[in-house]
C-alpha cells in the first residue's frame, strides 16, 4: 500500500529525474554545439590564412612586375612587405592544420614552391636592377615563375576545397547538434510537464479520497461519541432516580424494623410449640426412610428375577425355532406322502388320509409356534417394561434418603420461619394449601395432624391467592380459608401479586 | 394377549377334529370335488401349483450353478442318489433372473424330473373345484397359466406345470448338445 508521503516523494523524484535527464542532454548538446562552432571558426581562420597567403604572393608578384616594368624601387614595397608576411602566414597555417596530415603535406609542398617562387622573383628583380627590362622580360617569359604560381594556386585551391568541405560537414554537425538539443529540450519539457501534471492529478485525487474518508470517520466517531454521551447522561438520570427510591425504601425499612422490635416478645412461645411438632415430624421421617430402604431391597430382587425371566424367554424362543423347523419339515414330508399315495391308486388312499392328517397336524404345530412366538414377544416386552419401571423405582428410592435429609433441614427451618408469623402484619399465601392448614396443629382427628406446617394463620392478616377453593393433596378442606383474618384472592398468582404491588405503591 | 381362546379348549378342539377324520366314511366323490394346491409367491405375486401335477417337494437342497445358454437354468441339485436340473420358476414365468434365495424345490415329471426353484412357500391348501376357474391367457406367461383360484379374497394364477415342462423341453432342444 502506497502512503501519501511515498506518492508525493515518488512524484517529485520522477520530476527530478526527468529534469536532470533533460539538463544532461541539453548540456551535452550545448557542449557539442560549442565544440563544433569552434571547429567552424577554426576552419574559417584556415581559409582566411590560405586567402591571405595567396594575396601576399600576388602582392609580391605585383611588386616584382611593377619594378621590372618601371625600374622604380618604390614599386618593390609590396614585394618586401609580402616576403616578410608570407613566412608568418605559412607558420600559422602549419599550426592551424597540425591535426590534418593532408593539409600539412600540401603546406610542405607549398613552402618549397613559395621558396622557389620567391627565389625566382628575387632573381628577376636582381637582373632588372643590374640589367635592362628586356633581359628581365626574357627570364619572365621562360614561364618558370608562372608555373610556380600555378602550382601554388592549385595546392591552395585544394586546401581551400578541403577546408570548405570540412566547413560544410561541421555546419551539418552544428545543425544536427542544435536540432537534437532543441528536440530534447522541447519533448523532454513536454514529457516532464505531462508526467508532473499526471502525478499532481493522481496525488490530488488520492489526497481528496483519503481526506474525505478521514472526515467521514471523524464524523462517524463524533456521532458515536455523542450517542455514548447521551446514554451516560440517561444512565446518570436513572441512577439519581434509583438513589431517590433507595432512600425512600430505607425510610420504610426503618419503620418496619421498629414494628419488628415491638412484636419480638410474642415470638418465643410460638416457637416452642412449633419445635415440638417438628421433632415429631423428624421421627416419622426416619421411620419412613427405613421402610423405603426395605422396598429398595425387594425391588432389586424383582429386577434380578425379571432379568432371569427375560433370558428364559430367549431360550424358549430358540427352542420354538427348532419346533417350527421340524413342523415345516413334517409338512413337506406329509405333502410328499400325499403325492406318493395319490400315485398308489386305491391302496394309497388310506395312506393318503394319514398323510393328510400328519400335514394338518404339522400345520397346526406351525400355527401354534407362531402364537407361542407372539406370546413370548409379549412376555419379553412386559419383562423389559417391568425392568425399566423397577429401575426407575430404584432410582427414586435411591433419591429418597437425600430427600429425607432435606426434609429434616426444612423442618428445622420451619422452627425459625414460624417464629416470625406471630409478629407479621400480613402473610401472603400463593397457591399453598395443606402446608398452611392449621388443623395439622389443632385437630387430632385430622389425617394431617402432626404434619409440620407454616403457621400463617397466626399473622394479623392473611391473604390467600389461589385459582379456586379446592382441597390439597390430603383431600380435606383448609380451615385457614375460613378464618376472620383471612382474605381470599382468586386468580392467577403472578397477575394477582402484580396488582397487589401496584395497589400498595398507590397507597 | 394374542389369543383369547384358552389352551385347554384349543387342545380339545384339535382332538375332536383329529378323531372325526377317522370316524367319517371315506368318500371318493369328495376327492373329485376338491383340488390340492400349493400356494406360493413368485416375485411377490400369488400363484398356485396343483399337487397332482408335481412329483414331490424338497427343501434345503444346495444348487450348483452350471454354465448354460438356457438363462432359466439355475444349476443342478443332488436328489436321491442322482442329479436334477433346477430351473427358476420366476424366470420361467417371465419375471427375469430371481435374486431371492431358493427355499424349496418343486419336482416335476417322473422319467426325467426337473426341479422348479421357489423362494416363498405359503402352504398346502385343499380347495373346492368350483373355486378353480379358467382365466384369460396372459401375454407375459403364454400357455403357462390357464386357470386361477380365489381363496380368502386373493386370486391366484394356477401354474400349468405340463405346459411349463413342455416349454423347458423346447428350450433345451433349441440348444442341442
Amino acid at each position: 500500500m502506497w502512503t501519501m508521503g511515498r506518492k508525493i516523494a515518488a512524484g517529485f523524484a520522477l520530476s527530478f529525474v526527468l529534469l536532470a535527464l533533460i539538463g544532461v542532454v541539453a548540456f551535452r548538446s550545448v557542449n557539442a554545439l560549442t565544440f563544433t562552432s569552434y571547429k567552424v571558426a577554426h576552419t574559417h581562420e584556415v581559409l582566411e590564412h590560405i586567402a591571405n597567403l595567396v594575396s601576399l604572393l600576388k602582392d609580391a608578384e605585383t611588386g616584382q612586375r611593377g619594378y621590372v616594368i618601371t625600374g622604380d624601387e618604390t614599386f618593390l614595397e609590396p614585394y618586401r612587405t609580402s616576403v616578410v608576411g608570407i613566412d608568418k602566414v605559412v607558420k600559422d597555417l602549419r599550426q592551424l592544420t597540425a591535426d590534418n596530415p593532408n593539409q600539412l603535406k600540401r603546406i610542405e609542398e607549398i613552402e618549397s614552391l613559395i621558396a622557389a617562387k620567391l627565389a625566382e622573383l628575387k632573381q628577376t628583380i636582381e637582373i632588372r636592377r643590374k640589367g635592362t627590362f628586356e633581359e628581365t622580360a626574357k627570364v619572365i617569359r621562360s614561364g618558370e615563375g608562372k608555373k610556380f604560381m600555378d602550382d601554388i594556386r592549385r595546392l591552395t585551391d585544394q586546401m581551400d576545397q578541403e577546408e570548405r568541405e570540412l566547413l560544410k560537414l561541421r555546419a551539418e554537425e552544428v545543425e544536427a547538434a542544435a536540432s537534437a538539443a532543441r528536440s530534447t529540450i522541447i519533448y523532454g519539457t513536454l514529457t516532464c510537464l505531462l508526467l508532473i501534471t499526471a502525478a499532481g492529478f493522481f496525488i490530488t485525487r488520492s489526497l481528496a479520497g483519503q481526506i474525505g474518508m478521514a472526515v467521514r470517520h471523524v464524523h462517524s466517531s463524533s456521532a458515536e461519541l455523542q450517542s455514548v454521551a447521551n446514554q451516560q447522561a440517561s444512565g446518570a438520570r436513572e441512577s439519581a432516580t434509583a438513589m431517590s427510591e433507595i432512600s425512600t425504601t430505607i425510610s420504610e425499612l426503618l419503620a418496619t424494623s421498629r414494628q419488628i422490635a415491638e412484636s419480638a416478645q410474642r415470638v418465643a412461645h410460638v416457637a416452642e410449640e412449633t419445635s415440638a411438632a417438628a421433632r415429631a415430624g423428624t421421627q416419622t421421617v426416619l421411620e419412613t426412610h427405613e421402610s423405603v430402604s426395605g422396598i429398595k431391597r425387594q425391588v432389586d430382587l424383582i429386577v434380578i428375577h425379571m432379568l432371569d425371566l427375560g433370558k428364559k424367554s430367549q431360550q424358549i424362543g430358540g427352542i420354538l425355532e427348532i419346533i417350527n423347523e421340524l413342523a415345516e419339515q413334517t409338512n413337506i414330508l406329509a405333502i410328499n406322502a400325499t403325492i406318493e399315495s395319490a400315485g398308489a391308486g386305491e391302496a394309497g388312499k388310506r395312506f393318503g388320509a394319514v398323510a393328510d392328517e400328519i400335514r394338518k397336524l404339522a400345520d397346526r404345530v406351525g400355527g401354534s409356534t407362531k402364537e407361542i412366538r407372539a406370546l413370548i414377544e409379549e412376555v419379553r416386552a412386559a419383562v423389559n417394561t417391568t425392568v425399566m419401571a423397577t429401575e426407575g423405582g430404584t432410582k427414586a428410592v435411591d433419591l429418597g434418603p437425600p430427600l429425607f435429609t432435606d426434609l429434616k433441614e426444612l423442618i428445622a427451618d420451619l422452627d425459625e420461619i414460624n417464629a416470625e408469623f406471630e409478629t407479621a402484619d400480613v402473610a401472603l399465601i400463593i397457591g399453598a394449601n395443606d402446608v398452611v392448614n392449621p388443623v395439622a396443629r389443632t385437630d387430632k382427628s385430622s389425617p394431617i395432624y402432626g404434619m409440620p406446617i407454616l403457621n400463617a394463620d397466626k399473622a394479623r392478616n392473611v391473604i390467600v391467592i389461589k385459582r379456586g377453593q379446592g382441597a390439597g393433596f390430603s383431600g380435606i378442606e383448609n380451615a385457614l380459608f375460613y378464618l376472620d383474618n383471612t382474605r381470599m384472592l382468586y386468580g392467577d398468582g403472578q397477575a394477582a401479586v402484580s396488582q397487589l404491588i401496584q395497589a400498595v405503591k398507590a397507597v | 394377549m394374542t389369543s383369547s381362546v384358552p389352551a385347554a379348549e384349543k387342545l380339545a378342539e384339535l382332538r375332536v377334529a383329529f378323531d372325526r377324520t377317522f370316524a367319517v366314511a371315506r368318500s371318493s366323490q369328495a376327492a373329485d370335488e376338491t383340488q390340492d394346491l400349493l400356494f406360493v409367491r413368485v416375485a411377490g405375486d400369488p400363484y398356485a401349483i396343483k399337487v397332482r401335477e408335481i412329483s414331490g417337494i424338497v427343501s434345503d437342497r444346495k444348487t450348483i450353478a452350471v454354465p448354460s445358454r438356457v438363462s432359466e437354468l439355475l444349476g443342478v441339485a443332488a436328489l436321491r442318489g442322482g442329479f436334477v436340473s433346477v430351473y427358476s420358476l420366476a424366470a420361467l414365468l417371465g419375471y427375469g433372473a430371481a435374486s431371492d434365495p431358493v427355499r424349496l424345490l418343486v419336482l416335476c415329471g417322473s422319467k426325467e424330473p426337473v426341479a422348479l426353484a421357489l423362494s416363498n412357500f405359503e402352504g398346502y391348501f385343499r380347495v373346492s373345484s368350483r373355486q378353480v376357474h379358467a382365466t384369460e391367457p396372459s401375454e407375459a406367461t403364454p400357455g403357462r397359466v390357464r386357470q386361477a383360484v380365489c381363496v380368502a379374497d386373493v386370486t391366484r394364477a394356477v401354474v400349468n406345470i405340463p405346459d411349463l415342462m413342455a416349454s423347458i423341453g423346447r428350450r433345451i432342444s433349441a440348444y442341442p448338445g
